[in-house]
């Protein structure tokens, strides 16, 4: 079963940021984990992800760097700002209430 | 480097603005297009399967290169006022080379001397001409790269660049020239109702230069 892409769309950006509370991270490497983390079942497409980088980094909760790649080109590495590690705390607190009210509900 | 990568993300990127924001998206998603075609082949995918993959995932930019236009506000400012100055130089000088024909004619009508009369128009047809020189070999080119970009891929598009450099700079240094040989002449011999031809010539030996230019290309 494949997840309807519309229910998680809203958390995309909690779902960076947790990567990037264990440590910087490229655009890659937090893509490849989301679907190993799903058995495949889950994944970012490259629009999305690109997109809520550049958002998160325009509201300041997280910064990038570039740094080496593999293969000569430079990689653009992001790691979570303070205010990106509250912004986080506060999203999993929602994210439990709304699961509670849910479970509740249906 | 993967070449084909890149040169499939360049397609993609025809028709980004040339800024730093859009330069380093292109940056970031090469980088990451390479790591997942690096895997796929791991997994046993051949290269063109592979590459497909990519590319397709990389899905739509148009949308990416929106969001990178619409949030640039510096360099859309920066366009915006070079494009009001160049509007308000070009309608001043414009402005003074029809005052200089009136001011003929109201000279002629007070029955002033023809040198009063002819230095007054070269003048203010002169001191236009110059500003109009100066503002467009100074005005800024907004193409240019920004110092962020890979070497690398300066290095590669550098070529182009030069030609189109070499080309500008032979082009003002024609019609300059054709000013000055023009203003010299006319006042020397007096010529004026022939020596326009000077700039038909210039034009004539321009476009022999850039089909010269052309042929040495292909």
């Amino acid at each position: 079963m494949s997840i309807r892409a519309d229910m998680i769309r809203g958390h995309t950006e909690t779902i960076i940021l947790a990567h990037l509370m264990k440590g910087n991270s490229y655009g890659y490497e937090i893509n490849k984990s989301i679907k190993e983390k799903t058995n495949d079942k889950y994944e970012l497409n490259d629009a999305t992800l690109y997109c809520a980088f550049r958002r998160l980094e325009e509201m300041g909760y997280i910064t990038s760097f570039w740094g080496e790649g593999n293969s000569g080109a430079r990689r653009r590495y992001y790691s979570i700002t303070n205010e990106g590690i509250e912004f986080y705390k506060k999203n999993i607190e929602e994210w439990k209430l709304t699961k509670e009210l849910i479970d509740k509900l249906i | 480097m993967n070449e084909k990568i890149r040169k499939e993300v360049n397609v993609l990127f025809q028709n980004a603005p040339n800024t730093k924001r859009a330069n380093d998206l292109k940056d970031e998603i090469i980088s990451n297009a390479e790591d997942k075609y690096e895997d796929l082949i791991k997994q046993g995918k051949s290269e063109e399967e592979s590459l497909e993959i990519v590319i397709k995932e990389i899905g739509n930019v148009d949308e990416l290169i929106e969001e990178v236009k619409k949030n640039n506000p510096i360099h859309t400012q920066y366009v915006e006022e070079a494009r009001k100055k160049t509007g308000l130089i070009v309608s001043i000088c414009v402005g003074l080379y029809i005052l200089s024909v009136i001011a003929c004619v109201v000279l002629s009508e007070l029955g002033l001397p023809d040198f009063i009369i002819a230095s007054s128009f070269l003048s203010i047809v002169g001191v236009s001409t110059c500003v109009l020189i100066y503002h467009f070999m100074t005005k800024p080119k907004y193409t240019k790269y920004d110092d962020t970009i890979v070497e690398e891929f300066k290095e590669w598009k550098g070529k182009n660049d030069k030609n189109k450099e070499i080309k500008k700079a032979i082009d003002s240094i024609i019609w300059t020239l054709t000013v000055i040989i023009y203003l010299i002449v006319s006042f020397t011999f007096g010529i004026w109702y022939i020596s326009w031809i000077i700039f038909l010539i210039a034009s004539l030996i321009e476009n022999i230069i850039k089909l010269i230019f052309k042929l040495g290309e292909d």
